[in-house]
């Protein structure tokens, strides 16, 4: 008869975060096994608390489902001789098998026919299938991180410490690891509730929930949510609090019970995001907001029954208690001075040995800050300026020492603290964004200007030190850090050229760095850059090549540090790619390309052109030029890239009727040098030969 | 419960489980894992079942007396058991018992916390123990230790003395503890809270520290390459605390913490491997 099985893991506490991944990989690493061992079932149900990892499957089959197999053996050919009788091979191979030639049959495989026997599977009962089935599917679930806890040489996220079987109402018998841990009808309560015995699957939940163990974490879920709603509607205030806080609760209760808590009106004083990072971060605490003032209610949510709520209450109120005292005692001493006189204590700090201080490093960021602008033509300067000279302070406040999450914020109300303009203060909160992938970015102009020259200066200074990123090892974070700025300047279409700006102000960096370091940079951030156009913006591999292109000409890796622009060019070749005598100006570019390719010399005499179609193509050139200059300086490369496809003729012609490498050395230098100023121009989009054209069409 | 009773207590209850009971060690520790007993037996091949009480220096948590429950120098209660019994989270929760706890009155939470001691290149993975939202003990399967990764495992217990004496004591400031019948908590530590807390924060030479903390850098290094491992262990110990002194006058900033870490690690990591050859050479 059919059956439901149930198979409980017993771990000691599972990391809240690591338990739906874990729930999910039951689910379908069982539904694998139990399809490849043939046993047929209705629905598989995965529960979990943070002490165990269950799977229900209801209706499970009591045997495995017909299976025949097909064993293929000698060909036709060999297996009768021309009496038709069966030769020693067909005879061997039934035997073999405990057949009689007899009962084979034929069949045609890969255009030769053999002889095949079919064979039914044995069907296994389903309780012997699980006792090998069941361990491998327990040993097969792989923690994001894993431990060791005893010589049985199992590894999880936690030690495992009981499981329980049962198939109907048989336990289903089985260990797991080398000390032996067997499988039983024995599971546990809650912590300070009884075991339980089992006698059948489908008493399950319901004997854990007499014991305190809610076992649905769908059900838990719900409870915790009743539970807000009730306090919000009963106290009108709103909750702050995200998915991941609620997940949290969730997965590391077995039984929750929410327990509303007050805090001392006197705490109000402190910021709200203070009050509310304390309690996040302490004791994961749901904190509230009363219109727009700060609630003083916060809500835990107990692992137990509603029983002595009140001593629990007393206890949660005197930590939190604690906890914001501390926080008083951080904003106190840290408001002793105004943010500005922090600054100053930057000059003891060390930002990095090899470096100096991070007073330093604020007048780095404070120079490159005003030259962003300035080539940004912003009008703001003096504001930008006092953000970057307060945009480190708060990283010395006792606040931020404790909560690290709270630089950028502290350093924005100890601004407004000092009565500093409210867009000054913003700025340095928003210094730090993006701080992950997909993170907002800055939201004032000044934050995206101080965002830019704090991270361009890290990364710099970290790899001057040698400290660039090899394999998994980042040690100072700035792959995330330049590819945040790349995205700001790309989203925010900055027009600035990074490599000019570094060059430029190369005596910011004359004690730490040297050109290789700097070349080291430019081609750090142009493999960021690389990454970012081929992943992010979808540009395909040949156009990234294409305008990432170095010519040959003097400093023309320079040209490549204008981020912005390199996309719109990217975005321009996709766009002009379809349009008509596109591919046959790449091959006639390719052919200029080939020629000139390391060729330097860029001087030549136009008197000396002979042939009517060089000084045609030298007159388009001067005409295209002319124009591409212009369009260029307006970032109008669809427009460049129309003038490029106009000279594909006079180009085509050329070849056709001019020989380059001729014997006449002097023409043939001047030729050369021509050509070579003509591919310059192609540069002001990239190396158009390396696009790939569909050279049938 | 007395202060010292608790401590009483839980000797009283450890020994009867088989640990021995040692005593503090006499250089500075941040915590009771950096007591050798704790760092170079839990290294070893051997058994192990070890319980003392460790006073806990850490400069950045003084609050110059003025915070009911933060401490530049609080006390651990630290056991280590190797390997670690299958009961151990139930053999835990009795020693709470024993001491004077309800356990079933109140919200008790494993909550996760995956210990590291960057400067021990120390990992484990484990829990906070967190009673009425009060983190009371730090319960860790050792993974690593000294860099070396661990066979058997052993289990560490920290419980934190203060903060179980506020709860079992009632109070709500941890200088309102009775130590015994006739002592307060006050009497004996507040003037000293206060005085270092005015050093750590205010007066701790930053350039003289960093000398010393290079001295003993070199002590160590030249006495573990000589295989005298225990001292180059002690002056490892010291670069330690030294650093957390540089840290709680705000003289390094996130960037050079980094650094100082990586050569105290470097030591201690060499002593790891000298014990590890020393074990060796004994089988």
């Amino acid at each position: 008869m059919n059956a439901d099985l149930l198979l409980e893991i017993g771990i000691e506490e599972m990391p809240a975060a690591e338990i739906p991944d874990l729930m999910q990989q039951v689910h379908s690493k069982a539904a694998v096994l139990l399809k490849d061992h043939r046993l047929v079932y209705d629905r598989i149900k995965v529960l979990s608390t943070p002490r165990r990892l269950s799977l229900i499957c209801y209706n499970l089959s009591e045997i495995q489902s017909v299976m025949t197999e097909e064993i293929k053996g000698p060909p036709v050919a060999v297996a009768f001789d021309a009496h038709n009788n069966p030769t020693a091979a067909a005879t061997g191979f039934a035997t073999s098998h405990g057949k009689r030639v007899s009962d084979l049959l034929r069949q045609k495989m890969g255009g030769k026919e053999y002889l095949v026997l079919h064979r039914a599977l044995p069907q296994l009962a389903t309780s012997v299938v699980l006792t090998s089935l069941l361990p491998e599917l327990i040993v097969s679930i792989r923690a994001g991180k894993s431990m060791r806890w005893d010589s049985s040489g199992l590894e999880f996220v936690r030690p495992i410490r009981w499981i329980v079987c049962l198939y109907g109402n048989a336990i289903i018998p089985f260990t797991v690891g080398r000390d032996g841990l067997a499988s039983s009808n024995c599971t546990r309560g809650h912590r300070f509730a009884n075991d339980i015995k089992l006698s059948s699957v489908d008493e399950y939940e319901a004997r854990l929930a007499e014991q305190l163990v809610i076992v649905d974490p769908q059900m838990r879920y719900q409870r915790v949510q009743k539970a807000i709603a009730a306090v919000e509607e009963r106290e009108g205030v709103t909750s702050i609090a995200n998915d991941e806080l609620i997940a949290h609760i969730v997965h590391s209760t077995e039984y929750p019970t929410a327990i509303l808590g007050k805090f001392p009106v006197e705490f109000l004083s402190l910021p709200r995001e203070v009050i509310s990072t304390t309690l996040y971060e302490e004791g994961k605490f749901i904190t509230f907001t009363c219109g727009d003032k700060f609630s003083t209610y916060f809500l835990g949510f107990r692992n137990g029954p509603e029983e002595s709520y009140g001593i629990v209450k007393a206890g949660y109120e005197r930590a939190v208690q604690a906890r914001l005292r501390d926080s008083q005692f951080f904003f106190a001493e840290d408001t002793k001075r105004t943010l500005a006189e922090w600054t100053y204590q930057l000059r003891a700090v060390i930002y990095e040995e090899r470096i100096g201080s991070l007073w330093e490093k604020v007048a780095r960021i404070r120079r490159l800050a005003g030259e962003i602008a300035q080539r940004n033509k912003q009008p703001n300067l003096d504001d930008i300026d006092r953000a970057a000279f307060l945009c480190k302070s708060d990283l010395v406040t006792k606040m931020v020492r404790e909560f690290p999450v709270l630089q950028g914020t502290m350093g924005k109300i100890y601004a407004r603290c000092a009565g500093e303009k409210e867009s000054v203060a913003c700025a340095i909160e928003d210094q730090y964004r993006p701080r992950f992938k997909g993170d907002a970015l800055p939201v004032n102009e000044i934050g995206v200007v101080l965002s830019l020259a704090d991270k361009l200066d890290t990364v710099v200074c970290a790899i001057s030190i040698g400290e660039e990123p090899t394999g998994s090892r980042d040690p100072y974070g700035i792959r995330r850090q330049a590819n945040g700025m790349i995205r700001l300047i790309l989203e925010q279409e900055i027009d600035i050229n990074l490599f000019v700006l570094l060059t430029d102000l190369n005596e910011l960096y004359a004690s730490i760095t040297d050109q290789r370091s700097l070349d080291g940079v430019l081609r750090f951030l142009s493999d960021r850059l690389e990454q970012i156009l081929l992943h992010e913006y979808g540009l395909t591999y040949d156009v990234v090549n294409c305008i990432l292109a170095e010519s040959n000409m003097a400093g023309s890796v320079m040209n490549q540090g204008n981020f912005y622009r390199i996309l719109a060019k990217g975005k321009a070749l996709v766009n002009a790619r379809n349009s008509e005598g596109f591919d046959s100006l790449v091959i006639a570019f390719a052919r200029v390309r080939n020629i000139t390719k390391g060729y330097k010399t860029r001087q030549f005499d136009p008197q000396l052109f002979i042939e009517a179609e060089e000084k045609e193509l030298w007159r388009e050139y001067l005409k295209a030029a002319g124009q591409i200059k212009r369009l260029t300086e307006e970032k109008d490369y669809c427009g460049v890239i129309g003038y490029l496809i106009g000279l594909r003729g006079p180009i085509d012609r050329f070849f056709d009727k001019v020989l380059v490498m001729t014997d006449d050395k002097t023409q043939r230098s001047n030729r050369l040098a021509f050509l070579t100023n003509l591919s310059d121009l192609f540069f002001n989009i990239g190396d158009l030969s390396t696009i790939t054209v569909d050279t049938n069409s | 419960m007395y202060f010292e009773d608790i401590v009483l207590t839980l000797h009283s209850f450890w020994q009867r489980r088989g640990c021995m009971l040692t005593h503090p060690y006499d250089v500075e520790t941040g915590a009771g894992t950096f007591n050798p007993v704790t760092f170079f037996g839990t290294l070893s091949v051997k058994p192990l079942r070890v319980a003392y009480v460790e006073p806990s220096r850490r400069p950045t948590d003084g609050r110059y007396g003025n915070n009911p429950i933060r401490l530049h120098l609080h006390h651990q209660y630290q056991v280590i058991l190797k390997p670690a019994p299958a009961q151990i989270q139930d053999i835990y929760l009795s020693s709470l018992e024993e001491i004077g706890f309800t356990l079933a009155e109140h919200d008790l939470k494993f909550t996760e916390d995956d210990w590291e001691s960057p400067t021990l290149a120390a990992a484990g993975v484990g829990w906070q123990i967190w009673f009425d939202g009060m983190e009371i003990t730090q319960f860790t399967y050792f993974q690593q230790m000294g860099g070396i990764s661990l066979d058997p495992i052993s289990v560490e217990l920290t419980y934190g003395l203060e903060r179980i004496a506020i709860l079992l004591q009632g109070k709500e400031n941890v200088f309102d503890l009775k130590w015994n019948k006739e002592t307060t908590y006050r009497e004996l530590w507040w003037e000293k809270e206060r005085q270092f807390s005015i050093y750590n924060f205010e007066h701790a030479s930053v350039e003289r520290i960093q000398k010393i903390f290079a001295a003993c850098e070199e002590e160590s290094q030249a006495n573990c390459v000589r295989g005298l491992i225990f001292p180059a262990y002690d002056y490892a110990l010291k670069c330690s605390h030294l650093f957390n002194l540089l840290d709680s006058r705000g003289a390094i900033s996130v960037t050079e913490r980094e650094r100082y870490i990586t050569r105290i690690r470097k030591l201690t990591k060499d002593c790891a491997k000298g014990y590890m050859a020393m074990e060796e050479d004994e089988r």
